[in-house]
This record gives C-alpha cells, structure tokens and sequence, in this order.
C-alpha cells in the first residue's frame, strides 16, 4: 500500500523551520491483514455491528489523509455501541496482537446513545524487536449526556510502523475520555480530535509515554470548543532515553460562541538521555471572550531539589530518574481500571530498565 | 570517635558564604539541639551536613564514623547511615508513601525485604504517629497537609533507621497536637533506637517531651554558644536576645 | 494603489496622524526592479559590493515566497509601493537647519523635546533618509559612534562590511532579501570595549509619503564590557494605501557587553510591517528587549537573540495590543548554544474591536549547550466576543541537560475587578482602562519614564477612544 501525503496537520501553520506544520511521508507498507482480533465476552447493553460507517463526518486528528486510506483499502469498520441509557462498567476489550513482519488496518466507531456510558480497551502488542505496520482509526460520537472511556495502549515492537488516528464528538452534557499510553512502536503518529458541539461537553486527556532507543513519537492533538461551558483538560506525563525523538502538537480552538468554555493542557516531559530532541508546541486559539484556555510545560532534567530530596533517602541518581520516569506512567496507569492492561503495561515498563 | 565531627566548617551558596566556622560532634545517643534566630544559617547547615549540591563547603570538613563525607553525593551520606527531614518536602506524583520507602530501603541496604515484614513495620510506625493507614497508599506528599508532611518524613525516619537524624524545623506551621504527634515519633526513634539527633529550630514546643544533651545557639553563621539542656528553657524564656547582642558587641 | 481592506474608520489618532504634502522630494517609481534598485544605489553613492549586494538580494527575492502561515499580507502589492523617497534636504546636525514642515512633524512628536531632556543622541529618518542626527559631546568623546547608515559606509566601511546583514543574510525570507535590495537610511552605533553610555540613544522613524516603504538598516556593535540603551520609535500618518516597512535590525553584543533595545512602534494602521531583529551574544552578554507594538495593519515581528557565548542571556519584554483592523503577529525567538545560557520572555497581548493578535515565539536549545534555561510566560486580554487571540509557542529542544518552564493563559478582564473599581466610584470604562494598565504595567514600568507614559496614553486612546 502507498502511504503518501501529510499527516497530522497542524491546524494552524507555524514557522516552517520548526518543521511542525505536518509530517510528510511518501512509502509503501505490506498489509496482510493478519493479526487477529479478539473480543471477550460482549457485555449486556453493548451490541457489536459489522461494516458500519456512520461517523465519516468526525474528522480525525492524523487528519484526512487517514480517511482516504480506510477508504482506498475497504478497510471494514466495526461499530461499538452501547444502547441508550445503559451503563456499562465492565470494558470492552480489542486485544490486537501482531507479530514479525504484519501490515494490518483497523478502524472502528464507538457510539454512546443518549445517557449511555461505555468503556473500549485497545491493547495493541508485539513482540519487543519485531517490525510491522498498524494503522488503527477510532471513531467516537458521545450522545447527550453519554460517556466514552476509551484506553489505548501502544505496546508494539520497536520497529512498528504505527498510526493511531482518533476522532471523536461529544453533544450536550457529553463526556470523551481518553487515555493513552504510548510506550511501543518505532515511529508512531498518533492524532486526536475531538469537536466538542454540546453544551458543557467535556474532554479529558491522559497520556503517558516513554520514547527509547531510536523511537519517534509524533502527536498531534485538536480540540475544538464550539458548545458553551465546554471543557477540556489534556495531560501528557512522559520521559525520554537514549536518542529518541518526540513531537507533541496542541491545540485548543476556543471558538467564537463558546461561552463559559475552558481548555488547559499541560505537558511534563523528563529529559533522561543527551541524545533525547524534544519538541513541544501547545497552541490555544482563542475568538471568544468569555473563555478561559491555560497551557503550560515543563521540559528538562529531574530537578536539583527532587533529586537532592531522593538522595537523602539513599536513592541514587539513576535510581531516582528511573523511579521517576515509573511514577510518571504510574499517574497515567492508575486510571486504567482493567488488571490485565495493567499487568502488560507494568511488564513492559519494568522490561524497559 | 563521634558519629558526627564538624570541624570549622563553611558554607557559601551563590550569593555569599552563610556558615563561616562551624564546628560540632555529636556522640552515638546523643540528642543535639540548634537553635537560633532566623536567618542564622540553621537549614544550611542542615543541607551541607547532607550534601545539597546548592550548598557549598568552603572550609574545614565533615567526618561521619571517622570518614571525611564532604565529597560525597546525598545518596552516599544516607547510606552511611544519615536522614535529614526536610522543612518541605517535595510531591511526587505517582509514587506511594509506602513504595517510596520501600524503594529507599532497598536501596540503602541493597537487598529485598520482605513484603510481609515491610508491612508490619510499616503499620507499627504509622500506629506510633497516629497516622492514618490510608496515607501509605497516597501519593508521596501529594495533598498532604503540613502537619501530614511532617509526619510522612518521621515516618521515613522510623523506617530508614538511621545512625543520625537531622530534623529541620519539624514543628513549624503545627498545631499543637500534630507537634505531640511527631514528638512521639522523635522520641521512639531516640529512645528505642538509641538514635542521634540533631533537631534544627527556632521554637521550642517540639523539645518538651524529649530529653537534650547539648543545646547550641547559631546566630549569624557561628555558633555563640553551646550548653546543655537548660539552655533551651533560657531560650523559652527570654529569646535570642542575649546572643545576638553578644555578636554585635564582638 | 493598493486599499486597505476592511478600511473601517479609525480612532482618533490626530497626535500621529497629521501629515505634510512632500514637496520637491526626490522618489523613484513604485514597483521593484533591477532598474529601480541600481537607481537607488546610483542615488545613494554605494561603493560597488553594495549594489553588488543589492542585486543579489533582488534575485533572492524574486525567487522567495511569501511565508504561508502568519496573517494574510494579500492586500501588499509590491508593485504599488514606493521603495526609496528622499526628502529633499541633506541630513543636519542642529534642529534649527531642519526643514521647516519636516522639523513641525518631529517637534510634535515630541523629538527635540526628549532629546534635551533624556537623550544621549537622537537621530530621525524622515522617509527614506535621515534628516537629522546628533550626539552629546561626552558621548562622542568616549569614542562612541552614532550616525546614519550611510555615512557609516562611507567613515566606516570595514566594519559595516564585516557585519552588514551577516546576521539576517537577504536568504532568510522574502522581506529581508527586499531589505537587501532597497535598504536606506537607519542607525549605525558602535561602542568601544568598556564603555558604558549612560542615558540611552534614539531613533526615530517617520514614513510620510503615502504608498512609500521605509527599508531603514540599523547595525549596532557593542564591544567587549560595553552597555547601551537603544530606543526606536515609529510612526506614520494615515494613508487609504497601503505602506511598507521592512526594516532590519542587527546587533552585535561583545563578551559581557549588555544592551536593551527598547521600541515602540506605532505606524498607522494602513502599514504592512514586515521587521526583522536579530541578536547575537558572545559570552556572558546580556540582551534586553522591551517591545510595545500597537500600529500596524499588519505585523510580523519576533525579535530573535542567539546566545552563541558561555553565560550569555536574553530577556524579553513585549506587549501588543490589537484593535479594530490589526492583526498583529508578535513575539520572540531564542536559539541558546553556549554553555549556561539563560532566556526569558514575557509576553502581554490585547485584542480589542476585532484585532487579531497572535503571539507566535520559539525556544531552541542546541544539543551543545549546558545547563540551559528557558522561561516562557504569555498572558492574552480578549476585550471582547469579535476579536481573537492566538497563541503557538514553540520548544526545540535538543538536549537532556536543559530546564525550561512555560506557561500561557488567555482569558477576560474580571467582572470581579471591574466592579470592584467600580464600588469605588469608578465609571465602567475608566474602570477597564485601568485594568488594562495594570496588565501592561510589567512592560511600561521597563521603559524610559516618557516613553511609559508615551504608552500608556497610546493604551488610553485604544481603550477610550473608540
């Protein structure tokens, strides 16, 4: 398959030199469509709909680029939706598990009906020095008043090729909830958008990485604030090691009308390794007055006081970085409710150093 | 030998030197008390004993059972066997109270402990401080109130078990219960443990119900005087004022 | 001639806005061609490796394109525009010698006034050329130099050659390859090693002629110790066409000199201003910027600091404030290589009638650098439900051994405040007013005392006279 065009667009062009606007790519990856999907036991309230596609007006934050590949390909599309009404503790889990040499394209739509709440688990895996393509795109409509947790674990081996494209819309009173750890791959691309057209809609998101080796992140977050009191929060806690390389584009669009609405974003990045290049670009737009969009980073080494405050406990240096580097993930983790994600997230953290 | 011999020493950050001849020994068992006005120079000797990097020794040395410490890294003093309680401790996200002792305890001993032992422990010292089982579940000093903070690091000091423990104004900003509660911690670790202190402060609350060997009075980066534990009631009841008088007139 | 579009009627800007006919001035027709630029160089003497330099700079800019991001600069035609007026007097060294409705213009600027009070030395660019310069005995005696550009190329062409865009090269982008190709005038200031220039000199500049660009050059080396404080203003009278700055500023900051660069500008709002600063610090240099921008139809500015030196620093001060027809993209670019480098930019922005205001800033740290710091701060003020206020700061960072801290925040003026105010008796407006002060206050209180109330006035004006 020819995979060409720019991904993950910034929504709004900066200074060419920062080489953020977009990221071009221009090769081929095999697909073979083999990889198998496995969804345990489908709980009451939950119905599962094949070769759906009903939210092709949700734009994704990869951008359109992804729409036309789902496309071109015929790539099917599961559909999760939770019926009206009906809370839905327990998740639903798709457990891709890939192996050496795989090419593989997902997409599915999650559909919280009115008053629903749903909770979808995407755990994608391989083994730790295996190589491949994934493409995954996720959907989301929140209807009035319904929740969708969504966890998203990237645990793929270290030469994947990945993109991870999520677009999602919340209407009144509405709620996306989005939690990603993003620990694998070899270049990732990840995008997130998420209009949120309802009245006190609201968006949380909670990412934990860790880049290694050679390893690229590039994430490229959109939320767009059309409905009033909308809210939006979005919390990135990474570390970096060794040469790896990470992007994080943000933007909050607190658009005109949005009265009442708030957007923060927040990004804590842990700089382990010299070789580590970083980039960071948190954008609010903002067209309406009464609004209130706050963005803040901190990027660099663990501080003098932090590191001064573990060594009179007898931890040293490395010791502190990488308990540090574990508490950051952990903050993320902890929100995820589902043991066996977990236990995966912790091997491969622990497997990490 | 003393467990702790300061000799003359100096200590400058940035700005200018604070400690400017120091010198003090402190005896396995021996409860040591500083006090001083504030400004003195009392939490820099507290970080230079052990060995914040913003703190510099620009004279005399440091000796720890015999051995010259003052290049060694912070890690390396806790693990010969000293604790400095901080006046504010820092908030680490993500990590618990217990597995954060748990973790410095490994590290300062280099070997695993067992969990169930850990546990016990653990509970114990809680029970001594009258603090809620529930914190070691939190967040390190995450939310904490001051008085919990405070608690949190009496805790690490029961559980670490050092030789000496320097206690940086561990009374201030607590009511009066909480200064009980943490006094009772102090108290078990000199008394069971026959610990050493060196207890940092410009009050005198914390020091009812402990027993003091020798006081000293820091004013200005050097100490002006040194006695034993009636000093300290001097002090209750007619503040610095003689000592700092006394430095003018030098 | 280009119009300026939305052309919405305009505040009351009658203290910027008089304008004198230019009479026997000396133009070369709009447009940009070869022709244009070997006349302005014909015009202005050039040794030969300046039109050299200008013709190459032409080529650059024709092969240039205009950047895709920022506001929209669609409605600059450069073929309407004038790129070289000269006004039809030599350049003069006492007031009095100064044509009489050029001198007017500059007397009700307050020019000559602030110079007897406050100035170490004062030049003043009317249109293309300088008109008048002039420097204290003492200043001059410590060897200091202040003059044109020109005469700078003609008693100093060593060192104009060795620093003359080396720091901007025309390649940069479209504008400063057009800077390359028409420049004239601006300021040359060099400072000997160890020598501190106790008040600050000025610059003004002053576009009068409608249609006109003004490309002025300022170049200032600070030798090794030395200190200065550099203050440049601008204005223009309004015109329905649309006019053209495209200055370029270049600063050479010696091992542990220091200099502040302090600007306030107020072009009118018909102009396109299309400026480029840049700074490079050897060791243990410092570089003060204080930035008030609130003129313009257009603008692009992000002072740039390089802080090649071990232990060099930058600051950076900066206030913009948008009102109806302006979009203004401001802010400020740091590259830190050197060991223990340190940067600090604080940015205000106010939108207000539809301004649009963007604060656009990058931080790079280069993976030799040590023990870097960097902090950002920037606050936006939405003054209302039709303007708009952007925010897209940048951090490159390179290296693990670097500390850098960031924080913006857009919102409203509190209702909270202004009632407050207002329970003391406080009328809405005055309350507002004041409240916008206040946020600016961080900015002003950098400045010279009249160039702080210089401001604050300007913030009245946009505040009350709407």
């Amino acid at each position: 398959m020819e995979l060409k065009g720019v991904f993950n667009p910034l929504p709004t062009l900066t200074w060419n030199f920062l080489d953020l606007n977009g990221v071009g790519i221009d090769e081929t990856v095999k697909l073979n469509n083999r990889g198998d999907l496995v969804i345990q036991d489908l709980p009451n309230g939950i119905t599962v709909e094949k070769d759906g596609s009903l939210l092709d007006e949700v734009c994704g934050g990869v951008g359109p680029e992804m729409d036309n590949i789902m496309k071109r390909e015929n790539v099917p599309t599961l559909v999760i939706r939770a019926q009206k009404g009906k809370t839905v503790s327990k998740p639903i889990c798709l457990d891709y598990k890939l192996g050496e040499g795989d090419g593989l394209l997902r997409k599915q739509e999650i559909i919280a009906e009115e008053g629903s709440e749903i909770t979808v688990i995407m755990n994608y895996v391989s083994k730790r020095t295996e190589s491949g393509f994934f493409g995954i795109q996720t959907k989301l409509k929140a209807e009035a008043g319904a929740t969708i947790h969504l966890v998203k674990t990237n645990l793929l081996g270290n030469q994947y090729l990945h993109f991870d494209d999520i677009g999602g819309v919340a209407e009144d009173d509405a709620h996306i909830d989005v939690i990603q750890m993003e620990l694998g791959g070899g270049r990732t691309y990840t995008g997130t958008r998420v209009d949120l057209r309802g009245r006190k809609s609201r968006y949380d998101g909670n990412v934990g990485y860790l880049t290694r080796g050679t390893q690229l992140l590039d994430m490229n977050y959109n939320i767009q604030h059309f409905g009033k009191k909308s809210e939006s929060e979005l919390i990135l806690n990474g570390a970096m090691m060794d040469e790896s390389k990470k992007n994080f584009r943000g933007t909050i669009n607190l658009v005109r009308g949005a009265k009442g609405a708030v957007g923060d974003e927040q990004e804590n990045v842990l700089l382990l390794s010299k070789g580590v290049h970083n980039k960071s670009l948190p954008n609010i737009l903002c067209s309406e007055e009464d609004v209130e969009g706050t963005h803040g980073a901190t990027i660099g080494r663990l501080s003098e006081d932090m590191l001064f405050y573990m060594k009179s406990r007898g931890i040293p240096e490395k010791e502190a970085e990488i308990l540090m580097t574990k508490a950051r993930l952990n903050s993320v983790n902890r929100l995820i409710q589902d043991e066996n994600t977990l236990g995966r997230i912790q091997q491969f953290i622990e497997e990490a150093f | 030998m003393a467990l702790l011999d300061v000799r003359n020493l100096s200590v400058g950050v940035e700005d200018g030197e604070i400690l400017h001849g120091v010198s003090l020994e402190i005896n396995k068992g021996e409860t040591h008390v500083l006090m001083g006005p504030n400004g003195a120079g009392k939490s820099t000797l507290g970080y230079a004993l052990m060995g914040n990097p913003n703190y510099k020794v620009t004279g005399g040395d440091i000796f720890f059972n015999g051995l010259s410490i003052k290049n060694e890294s912070a890690d390396k003093r806790a693990k010969a066997g000293m604790f400095l309680s901080f006046q504010n401790p820092l908030e680490v996200p993500g990590i618990s109270l217990s597995s954060f002792i748990r973790n410095s305890i490994v590290q300062q001993t280099g070997e695993k402990i067992k969990y169930s032992e850990f546990k016990k422990n653990l509970k114990e010292a809680m029970e001594v401080l009258s603090f809620d089982s529930a914190y070691k579940d939190r967040d390190l000093n995450v939310g904490f109130s001051g008085g919990e903070k405070k608690k949190a690091e009496i805790l690490q000091l029961l559980m670490l078990n050092p030789k000496l423990a320097i206690l940086d104004e561990t009374d201030s900003g607590l009511d009066v219960d909480a200064v009980r509660t943490v006094s009772r911690g102090i108290e078990e670790y000199q008394k069971k443990r026959d610990g050493a202190l060196l207890i940092i402060t410009h009050s005198t609350r914390i020091l009812e119900s402990l027993h003091v060997d020798y006081t000293h009075v820091l004013v200005k980066g050097n100490i002006v005087e040194t006695g034993d534990g009636s000093l300290v009631t001097e002090i209750n009841d007619h503040g610095f004022e003689r000592f700092i008088g006394g430095q003018e007139n030098n | 001639m280009a119009e300026i579009k939305p052309d919405v009627k305009d505040i009351d800007r009658s203290l910027y806005d008089f304008r004198y006919e230019e009479k026997d001035f000396y133009k070369v027709k709009e447009g940009l061609t070869e022709d244009i630029v070997r006349q302005i160089s014909k015009e202005k003497n050039d040794p030969e490796w300046m039109t050299e330099f200008r013709l190459k700079a032409l080529e650059t800019y024709n092969k240039q394109t205009v950047p895709e991001w920022g506001p929209d600069i669609s409605g600059l035609n450069m073929d309407d525009i004038v790129t070289y007026v000269r006004p039809n007097t030599a350049m003069k060294g006492k007031w009095s010698e100064v044509p009489d409705d050029i001198k007017n213009t500059f007397e009700r600027l307050g020019i000559p006034d602030a110079e007897r009070k406050s100035l170490a030395g004062v030049g003043a660019q009317y249109d293309s050329e300088l008109v008048y310069h002039n420097v204290k005995e003492e200043v001059l005696a410590q060897g200091v130099v202040y003059t044109d550009m020109e005469s700078a190329l003609r008693d100093h062409e060593d060192l104009v050659k060795t620093h003359f865009m080396k720091l901007v090269p025309p390649t940069d982008h479209k504008f400063a390859a057009l800077h390359g190709a028409v420049w004239s005038g601006g300021s040359f200031v060099y400072v000997p090693a160890g020598v501190k220039v106790e008040i600050p000199l000025q610059s003004y500049f002053r576009l009068n002629a409608p249609g006109a660009g003004q490309f002025e050059h300022t170049l200032i080396i600070l030798e090794e110790g030395a200190d200065l404080h550099f203050i440049e203003g601008c204005s223009a009278p309004k015109y329905s066409v649309a006019n053209l700055h495209a200055g370029c500023v270049e600063l050479f900051v010696g091992k542990n000199a220091r200099l502040r660069y302090s600007t306030i500008e107020n072009w009118s709002k018909n102009m396109y201003n299309l400026n480029t600063k840049r700074a490079i610090c050897e060791e243990g240099a410092k570089m003060e910027w204080v930035s008030g921008s609130f003129g313009s139809h257009v603008s692009y500015l992000y002072p740039t600091t390089i802080l090649k030196g071990d232990d060099s620093h930058m600051e950076f001060t900066g206030i913009t404030f948008a009102g109806k027809t302006q979009n203004l993209d401001t802010g400020a670019k740091v590259i830190q290589i050197g060991k223990n480098t340190s940067s600090s930019i604080s940015s205000k922005s106010i939108s207000k009638d539809g301004g649009i205001s963007t604060y656009r800033s990058s931080v790079t740290v280069m993976p030799e650098a040590k023990n870097a710091k960097a902090t950002v701060s920037c606050q936006s003020l939405m003054l209302d439900d039709i303007s708009v206020s952007d925010t897209v700061p940048a951090m490159d960072i390179r290296t693990d051994d670097a500390d850098i801290g960031h924080e913006a925040k857009i919102g409203r003026i509190s209702d909270d405040a202004v009632f407050y105010l207002m329970s003391r008796g406080i009328s809405e407006d005055e309350a507002r007013a004041m409240i916008v002060s206040g946020f600016a206050n961080p900015v002003s209180k950098e400045l010279p005392l009249e160039y702080a109330v210089e401001m604050n006035n300007l913030i009245n004006l946009e505040m009350t006279g709407g």
